[in-house]
């Protein structure tokens, strides 16, 4: 009962946050002040904002369950390889798009392939293509606020309603507070998380009697001496996730919040510290998960750990469908909640639930990004602020939000689905093939607009290509082989493309495709250019 | 020749990224806790903030900066 009041705690501070950047807010050029928080965001909350817009469901508890069933490999395939990719995608791309934005006014990165491509319908496609892909990030906020809720409540609060009430806080203060809002709250998460993975980290190890016997004994172990390498995923699948953090230079909510700085000069300090936030966060949940796997006086993680044995010993004597119930019961997504509920007090559980919810809530971002989108490259776009106004532009940005919120969690209640898996295989693949579109717009002076368009449309194929596979082919099988090579086979966790993650080849074809029709077709005035390269 | 430095640098990090040679041994295990595979790692992430710092500090756009500050001294080209 004292976690889930802690919890409730915790979740009327963030509304109060909100509610108090909602008294913050200016009157002059509204959409902006909403949408960027009038471009004056200071060094600390951009840089604990922007790192708190990456950590989302996905990166605490899925990078904990992912450990849990893979081991120590977790770690390079996904922190180390963000913590390159995404600082140096920010000081490439980052500071380049502000500047842009500070330049010449733009509040989404679609009004800046617009100006740049002369282009109108075009950018409407890539507007669509890439609100798509945002909305089963936004869902997999609402199902980690669902299982997180349900897991710090011991189950008194089901999942379905957990659900409903992050969704409702998250709505409230992003509906109130805007980009100022989210950003505070963010800041407000992040130190907490920031704080309480240590804590977590400590309160696990001595319930747990000393993380080092839990690795000795999985040393000795075995059948779980291969989570203490990276044999069970392949080197061609660890390179092609270095492909996946290149989303995060994509996703609208991160290029949106680049404009949100004051100075270009904030930039700097977020750079180099990035990848040590990263590492302050991303080791705990990684090493908690691996350890999950010796915390067999845990009720539930001993039963995921029976499912996993009895999948390994008597898999190939079960049906397809009895295999996927053992699968599904050996994930371990919650693996970071339930440590947390048997070794820490009741009150220390509360305040790091509250933590990990924090981490979860992050879809607040994602949520305020479409609603940018909508309002800017819609509504303004097609005249609606010409006719109605700026304060109608925010007002429809404000119910859009509220609308997308209960799409999300209505979607997000039928469809429970394995946090990790629907996050990468749609949204983090396709906003990762359209990086190109980004690198060209700023350094290319031949891409044009066919060439984005290409880029964006085979991006939008391939992702629902995959998606069909996957549900054409539900069990591991390869589908087509050459000469002795799998080509393409379906995986326990997804598809392969010769070995790759299929975001490899999306990305490269992309790459081409943006090449190839770029240099066929006739390029943007010469006036446009010498505006996006001035030298 | 700057330039050229910094992007060895950086696509040697990418590449030291793949440590494939510690793909199946988890000894030594520093400090009893982390297998080498994972250790490397953390030290990757380290280092990884230090080359942004040289980064930052070689291969900043400052031109960039200097023409955003000028324009907003005139009151911007919006």
């Amino acid at each position: 009962m004292i976690p889930t009041i802690v919890v409730f705690l915790y979740l009327a501070t963030v509304l109060y946050i909100g509610v108090f950047a909602f008294r913050r807010s200016r009157v002059e050029r509204p959409a902006e002040d909403f949408f960027l928080a009038g471009r004056s965001l200071g060094q600390i909350v951009f840089l604990l904002s922007l790192f708190g817009t990456n950590m989302t469901a996905f990166a605490i508890l899925g990078s904990s369950g992912h450990a849990f069933s893979n081991g120590i490999v977790t770690f390079g395939l996904m922190a180390s390889s963000s913590a390159l990719i995404i600082p140096l995608g920010m000081l490439l791309l980052g500071t380049r798009v502000w500047a842009l934005g500070r330049r010449f006014g733009f509040i989404t990165p679609v009004q800046m392939f617009r100006d740049r491509w002369e282009c109108r319908h075009i950018g409407t496609v890539i507007f669509a293509v890439k609100a798509s892909l945002l909305v089963p990030y936004i869902i997999i906020g609402m199902i980690g606020g669902g299982t997180a809720f349900a897991a710090i409540s011991g189950g008194r609060v089901p999942s379905w309603l957990g659900a409903a009430i992050v969704g409702l806080v998250v709505m409230s203060y992003v509906f109130f507070g805007g980009m100022r809002g989210t950003a505070w709250v963010n800041t407000f998460q992040t130190t907490l998380f920031l704080v309480f993975g240590a804590v977590a980290l400590s309160v696990i190890g001595y319930g747990m009697g000393g993380f080092d016997k839990a690795i000795g004994e999985m040393h000795e172990s075995p059948l779980l001496s291969s989570w203490l390498t990276r044999e069970k995923i392949s080197p061609a699948y660890f390179f092609s996730y270095t492909f996946i953090p290149l989303s995060s230079l994509t996703f609208p909510h991160i290029t949106i919040f680049w404009l949100t700085a004051r100075r270009m000069g904030q930039f700097r300090k977020t750079i180099i510290l990035y990848p040590l936030c990263l590492l302050a966060i991303w080791l705990p949940a990684t090493f908690l998960g691996l350890v999950a796997n010796r915390a067999t006086e845990v009720p539930a993680i001993a039963r995921k750990l029976e499912a996993r044995e009895a999948l390994l010993t008597r898999g190939s004597t079960l049906t397809p469908d009895e295999r996927q119930e053992l699968r599904t019961q050996s994930l371990g997504d919650d693996v970071l909640l339930q440590l947390l509920q048997h070794y820490a007090p009741f009150w220390l559980a509360g305040l790091l639930g509250a933590g990990i919810l924090a981490a979860v809530m992050a879809s607040d971002s994602q949520i305020l990004a479409l609603s940018t989108m909508f309002s800017e490259d819609v509504f303004a776009f097609y005249e609606g602020r010409e006719r109605f106004g700026e304060a109608a532009q925010v007002l429809t940005g404000r119910i859009f939000v509220v609308l997308l919120t209960l799409v999300a969690y209505v979607v997000a209640i039928r469809f429970p689905q394995p946090i990790f898996d629907l996050a990468v295989q749609y949204a983090f693949s396709g906003f990762a093939a359209l990086t190109p579109l980004m690198v060209a717009a700023l350094f290319w002076k031949g891409s044009t607009k066919w060439g984005a368009l290409a880029s964006t449309l085979w991006t939008a194929l391939a992702v629902a290509g995959v998606a069909i596979f996957q549900v054409v082919y539900t069990t591991p099988q390869v589908v087509w082989s050459v000469a002795g090579v799998d080509l393409l086979a379906r995986t326990p966790t997804g598809t392969s493309v010769a070995g790759f993650m299929p975001v490899v080849p999306m990305t490269i074809i992309s790459t081409i495709l943006m090449l190839l029709v770029s240099s066929l077709t006739p390029k943007p005035g010469a006036g446009t250019i010498s505006r996006y390269f001035p030298d | 020749m700057k330039r050229l430095l910094l992007t060895v640098l950086v696509v040697l990090l990418y590449l030291s990224h793949q440590d494939f040679w510690h793909w199946r041994v988890a000894k030594p295990i520093v400090f009893g806790l982390f297998p080498i595979g994972y250790f490397y790692h953390i030290l990757f992430t380290i280092l990884i903030s230090v080359v942004m710092w040289v980064l930052v500090r070689f291969a900043w756009p400052a031109a960039l900066e200097e023409l955003v500050d000028q324009e907003d001294g005139r009151g911007g080209q919006k």
